[in-house]
């Protein structure tokens, strides 16, 4: 029966040992920590925790080696106590082997005084664990360090490399628009209004960012200890790509933030009311105005300016105004102008026109205002004609104008005149009246413009004959030197039509018919093929021969040329390049989400507002990042999204032919077919 | 002890005799039950190599199973629904075991002209898509998206993809198309073609000026893909010419190195013209557009084959034109249209418009554009005689239009020399059949005088070239080779050359290659019932060994053997003689 001593001393042994196996573990966990660090700090997470699962065997190999036997713990607590003259070490050897067991009180003896000496020495004297304690904390400080080194600094570089890049772009509209800045964390894009300024914080490791716009590039050394700062102007659409220099290879990675720039367009303004031309009676009417104008951004002004227009011939006289408008705001970019516009104080007279147009300008600095369509409001008068040059509404009805299209619609006319009301009768024979003028100008224009024979006194009109002058060319006549029928008769057409214009303004409309219709007749007999119109050609109409072709036809020969050597548009070819380069990447290496960064750039670079190369960029970037996150589906997925981009911008570029293959089978059966055709019964041509 | 001395002897003489009889070595005849040997083949699907599996484990215990074509095999059990060479040329009894039908493309074919200038058209046709369903086929030139459309399923179960590829650069092109439906594997077709840089050769030719092959020679001369040479008649002998053309149309011989030749106002062309177009189109079998402005005349009704009764319609306002089979955008406006009261035979309308019912007529359709052979070669009319008119109007794309339809017709043109691979990409050791046809022979009767044709196969990077036999088809002008595709992976190029001309075919080989197979399962039950063997559901794979058993007749042979040539008899010699050891030593005599 083993005594209390004996229980004692084998349980103070079974702890040391314990301890000493608990410091050789730790210090064999501690070594290979040591060896694994580089692993753990810079390989993935599955690198670490093999580092992990090494260092953990690691220490348990080292424990099994290194664990000290009781013999050696015996003898290190002998070294400790010089006075024990071997007493625990044979009590040890004692309990180990139940051989040459001395008498009964012997051994009591030595377990008693080895007892003794072990309660009096502490157990971290026998099996000290600083050094492991030492090792596992300069470990563990290393682990730690670098981790945080990493968090803050090679961190940085993965969030940039990732969906969460530590970038801020504060963007500056221009100052005209009144808009407030917007900053914007890890934008995927941007899109700013023309003339904004962007200014871009990045923070990354390395010594200097380099800075790439479609037309420029940037280095920026660094502003603070932690960001790049650097300002760029969105004149167009384009790109941010940036990437660190001198930083570790995992952070020179190169990111994209495509940019498209918004144009504050001009406005855009029209005459709701009366939206046409206008013809009046007289001088002292007014007419009702109603303008709407919008815009993108914010409108600035919006008026009506007019021009009078009164004289004839060639003594036009013009005068400029202006019409106050009632204006009604709706928003910043909706305005609605009204006006009675009374046109009395212009003092119009029969003749006088007055053509007018709204203007509205927005906030653009430097922008010309826009214009409206011009209308024109027109005092009539007999006889008188539009002055050639303002541009007049197009009509409703598109029809070549003729005098037999006068003589019918004047016919229609006086057929519904019953079922009209009057004033709607006059209006309606007001504007046939017009276009009577109209046809009659055309002849007028034929025969040299002028009439020779018009007075020259200012109220008469081109219709009227001047008797005096005529009477003094009968002699002329009756000479035979004006004896040109054509022209007799063209003139009487004139003269008829002439007197038909005034009639149908005169609301006389069956009378206004018997002129056109014999108006016609002239025409008729003007234009016979028996008839021959001279006339002069005034100076603006002489022929320029030097700019005719003309010459000996014994001179005329064939002419050769080159036959053209199109090729592919430059876009398209460019397109193919981009192509070229995608055709030799592969998902599963690494290396490619560098390179379709860089593709991506290209594209854009290529055509920064073309929507396929956008797309094309949008999906490269995409793909770069799925392939640094190993998810290989998705990034060939998006690598197909942005080549089928590509490849329908080539399409759009390009001709396709049509028709699929062609073989001697196909040609046989045509040949064997058409020979059967061509058997042809009797009677087929 | 008597026993034990007895037992002793015995095995003492059993190992003697056993000895004895290894030296003699007799030999015994027996008869002998082979077992049957079974050849699995599956089909090109994934599905079909699954279900396979399943057959050679079923008949794993019954029969010897050759997991591949076998010859000499007693019968071959086939699982999928396309037919595939190995099964198409076997004589054994043949057992189909029908699996699901899955979409599967069953021809993938390119035109032969691929040019690196211009988009040419691939079409597919997928069957096993069902009435209204949806799938998406997307094309792959060298790994990369080329190409994606949708397609739906018709009325029988098939669906036309029109896809196309612009190539990146010239050389072979190999081209996979994938077609995916919601349910089920997606079909899997591979392609190789070559890409040049080559261009049509057009003639432009007018009688006399004319606004709407004014407009069209112009974009033919933006379009890469042509060298065009033109004539203007402008005046009575002077011309204005770009390029070297050819005085009159009358000399086919100098007309023959043209794919196209476009030309207007037909009816200021003589019959000597006429005559010289007409053989253009039947000996070299090229293609012929005419762009009429008005009624042609009686000579080009004898050409096209038309009765000479014409319409000519003039609509107030323009409507769109569009080539069938092309891209819906590629749109022209017209508004005066001129046809014929009846097509010729075998005529194919290209595009049809639709006009408004009148006061004389009601609504009908009517073919603006149309093509007919003419012997070998196929002429194209246009009757859309005012589209240069609208050619700014938004929407339509008068260039890509006319680029188009004469890029068609030109790739309609017969080459001197035309190669086929049937298929043209393919596994390693897999069968390839080469077919070239001398458009001289098949067109003119040409004569034997001329040179023979020959061919080879070369690597894409040139290199040593392996000649392929030829051998006459029945049909004249063609010839036709087979030849095994090589071992190592690679693009290769078969170049014929011959008749004072080369052509060439492109040849991709990589293990992942598959040809185009579509559903041949009416073609395999005929094929199963003819030969002895049956058609079998995938429920029924169990019942299998007893359908072979059936069909099979059990070969009985005489065979020698040497019983003492095995070497476990060392086995029964060593345990005898182990015996008799043990037995004296245990005696104490040893």
């Amino acid at each position: 029966m083993p005594s209390a001593d004996a229980i004692r001393i084998a349980e103070r042994f079974v702890a040391l040992e314990r301890r000493a196996r608990c410091v050789a573990f730790g210090e064999g966990l501690a070594g290979g920590f040591l060896l694994a660090t580089p692993v753990m700090l810079w390989g993935g997470v599955i690198s670490a925790v093999a580092a992990c699962i090494a260092s953990l065997v690691c220490g348990a190999a080292w424990m099994r080696w290194r664990t000290p036997s009781r013999g050696v713990i015996a003898q290190r607590i002998e070294q400790l106590d010089s006075s024990a003259r071997n007493v625990v070490v044979t009590a040890e050897e004692l309990l180990r082997t139940h051989a040459l067991i001395p008498p009964h009180a012997v051994l009591e003896q030595i377990f008693a005084s080895a007892r003794q000496r072990m309660d009096a020495i502490e157990p971290a004297r026998v099996v000290p664990a600083a050094r492991a304690l030492a090792a596992l904390g300069v470990v563990l400080m290393m682990l730690l360090t670098s981790a945080v080194f990493r968090g803050s600094a090679g961190g940085a570089g993965q969030r940039l490399s990732g969906v969460d890049a530590a970038v801020t772009v504060r963007v500056s509209p221009p100052k005209y628009l009144n808009r407030n800045d917007e900053t914007v964390q890890n934008p995927s894009r941007l899109s700013v209004m023309r003339g904004s300024t962007l200014t871009v914080l990045v923070s990354a490791p390395g010594d200097s960012l380099e800075l790439r716009t479609a037309a420029a590039v940037l280095m920026v050394r660094r502003s603070t200890s932690a960001t790049f700062t650097a300002q760029v102007v969105a004149d167009s659409d384009g790109f941010l790509s940036y990437r660190t220099l001198g930083a570790r290879a995992s952070d020179r990675s190169v990111h994209l933030i495509p940019v498209t720039v918004s144009i504050d367009s001009a406005p855009r303004v029209t005459i709701a009311a009366p939206g046409r031309d206008v013809l009046l009676p007289n001088g002292r009417q007014s007419i009702g105005l109603t303008i709407r104008a919008t815009d993108d951004i914010a409108l600035q002004t919006l008026r009506l300016r007019y021009t009078r227009v009164s004289g004839s011939g060639e003594r036009f006289t013009f005068t400029e105004g202006e019409v106050p408008l009632a204006l009604t705001r709706r928003n910043s970019h909706e305005w609605e102008g009204r006006a009675q516009w009374d046109l009395a104080p212009l003092k119009l007279e029969a003749g006088d026109m007055v053509v007018y147009r709204a203007v509205a300008s927005d906030q653009r600095p430097g922008a010309l205002p826009v214009e409206s369509d011009a209308l024109i409001a027109e005092v009539t008068s007999p006889g008188g004609v539009a002055a050639a040059g303002f541009a007049l509404d197009p009509e409703q009805e598109r029809y070549a104008l003729s005098q037999q299209m006068v003589i019918l619609k004047t016919q229609r006319l006086l057929a519904a005149k019953s079922k009209m009301a009057l004033d709607s009768f006059a209006n309606a024979a007001a504007e046939i009246a017009v276009e009577q003028r109209r046809v009659r100008a055309e002849f007028v224009f034929m025969m040299g413009g002028e009439m020779e024979d018009a007075p020259p006194v200012d109220d008469a009109s081109m219709t009227d004959l001047n008797e005096e002058a005529e009477a003094a060319g009968e002699d002329e006549l009756a000479a035979g030197r004006m004896v040109n029928r054509g022209r007799i008769a063209l003139l009487g057409a004139i003269r008829n039509m002439s007197r038909a214009a005034a009639d149908l303004t005169a609301v006389d409309v069956a009378t206004a018919l018997t002129h056109e219709m014999t108006a016609l007749k002239q025409l008729g007999v003007a234009f016979s093929h028996s008839r021959i119109i001279l006339r002069a050609l005034a100076d603006h109409e002489r022929l320029d021969f030097t700019r005719r072709l003309g010459g000996a036809l014994s001179d005329a020969a064939r002419s050769v040329h080159p036959a053209a050597t199109p090729s592919l548009p430059g876009d398209a070819r460019a397109a193919l390049a981009l192509l070229r380069d995608v055709q030799r990447l592969s998902v599963h290496v690494p290396s490619s989400s560098t390179l379709l960064m860089e593709l991506a750039e290209r594209a854009l670079r290529l055509g920064p507002s073309q929507p396929l190369l956008q797309r094309a960029s949008q999906q490269w970037t995409a793909a770069a990042t799925a392939i640094r996150s190993k998810q290989f589906a998705a990034g060939q997925q998006a690598l197909d999204e942005g080549a089928l981009a590509v490849q329908r911008l080539i399409r759009e570029a390009t001709a396709t032919s049509g028709g699929g293959a062609t073989s001697a089978d196909a040609a046989i059966a045509g040949s064997v077919l058409d020979a059967r055709v061509r058997v042809k019964p009797a009677g087929r041509p | 002890m008597i026993y034990s001395s007895t037992a002793r002897l015995g095995a003492r003489i059993a190992a003697v005799v056993i000895v004895l009889l290894a030296i003699v070595d007799p030999a015994l005849t027996v008869l002998r039950y082979d077992a049957a040997v079974i050849a699995v083949v599956h089909g090109p699907r994934a599905a079909d190599s699954a279900t396979a599996g399943d057959v050679r484990r079923v008949l794993d215990n019954v029969v010897r199973v050759v997991d591949a074509p076998f010859t000499s095999a007693d019968a071959v059990v086939y699982v999928g629904r396309a037919l595939v060479p190995p099964v198409e040329h076997s004589a054994a009894p043949l057992f189909v075991l029908e699996n699901a039908p899955s979409v599967s493309v069953r021809s993938f074919p390119t035109s032969h002209d691929v040019f690196t200038a211009g988009r040419t058209p691939v079409d597919a046709l997928v069957q096993g898509l069902p009435p209204g369903n949806a799938a998406t086929a997307l094309l792959r030139s060298a790994g990369v998206a080329t190409d994606r459309v949708d397609a739906q399923g018709t009325a029988d179960s098939t669906a036309l993809v029109g896809l196309g590829i612009v190539p990146i650069e010239p050389g072979v092109q190999n081209l996979r198309i994938e077609v995916g439906a919601r349910a089920g594997e997606p079909a899997i077709a591979d392609l190789s073609t070559i890409a040049r840089d080559g261009r049509w050769k057009a003639l432009l030719y007018e009688p006399r000026p004319a606004w709407g092959s004014t407009f069209v020679r112009r974009v033919l001369e933006h379009d890469a893909r042509f060298n065009v040479v033109s004539r203007t008649v402008t005046s009575r002998g002077i011309s204005r010419d770009a390029g070297v053309s050819p005085a009159r149309l009358v000399q086919a011989v100098a007309l023959a190195t043209y794919d196209v030749v476009v030309m207007s106002a037909p009816e200021a062309l003589t019959s000597a013209e006429l005559a010289g177009v007409e053989q253009f189109m039947r000996t070299r079998g090229g293609s012929v557009v005419v762009l009429l402005e008005q009624a042609p005349s009686a000579a080009l009704d004898r050409l096209a084959g038309t009765s000479g009764a014409w319409h000519h319609r003039s609509l107030a306002s323009t409507v769109p034109v569009h080539v069938r089979g092309t891209e819906s955008s590629t749109v022209v406006s017209g508004g005066d249209f001129v046809w014929p009261s009846v097509l010729p035979p075998g005529a194919e309308v290209l595009a049809a418009v639709t006009l408004s019912a009148q006061k004389s007529s009601p609504a009908r359709t009517i073919p603006a554009i149309w093509s007919v052979p003419v012997g070998g070669g196929r002429l194209f009319v246009s009757g859309a005689t005012d589209t240069w008119k609208a050619r700014a109007v938004t929407g339509t794309r008068f260039a890509q239009f006319w680029q188009g339809l004469v890029g068609q017709a030109a790739s309609s043109a017969l080459p001197a020399l035309g190669v086929t691979l049937t298929p043209s990409a393919v596994r390693p050791g897999d069968a390839v059949r080469v077919r070239i046809e001398d458009r001289a022979v098949i067109l003119g009767g040409g004569s034997a005088a001329r040179s023979p044709i020959s061919a080879q196969l070369v690597t894409e990077q040139g290199g040593a070239a392996t000649a392929l036999a030829l051998r006459p088809s029945p049909r004249r002008g063609v010839l036709e080779g087979d030849f095994r595709a090589p071992a190592n992976t690679g693009n290769y190029i078969v170049r014929v050359t011959g008749s004072g001309t080369t052509d060439s075919a492109a040849l991709g080989v990589a293990p992942a290659n598959r040809a185009p197979a579509g559903d041949d399962a009416a073609l395999l039950r005929r094929l199963a019932a003819s030969t002895g063997g049956e058609t079998l559901s995938e429920r029924e794979i169990a019942s299998l060994p007893g359908r072979l058993a059936r069909v099979m007749q059990r070969k009985a042979r005489r065979a020698e053997t040497h019983p003492m040539r095995s070497p476990w008899w060392m086995v029964p010699l060593a345990l005898l003689l182990g015996f008799e050891w043990w037995s004296r030593r245990r005696s104490g005599l040893a």
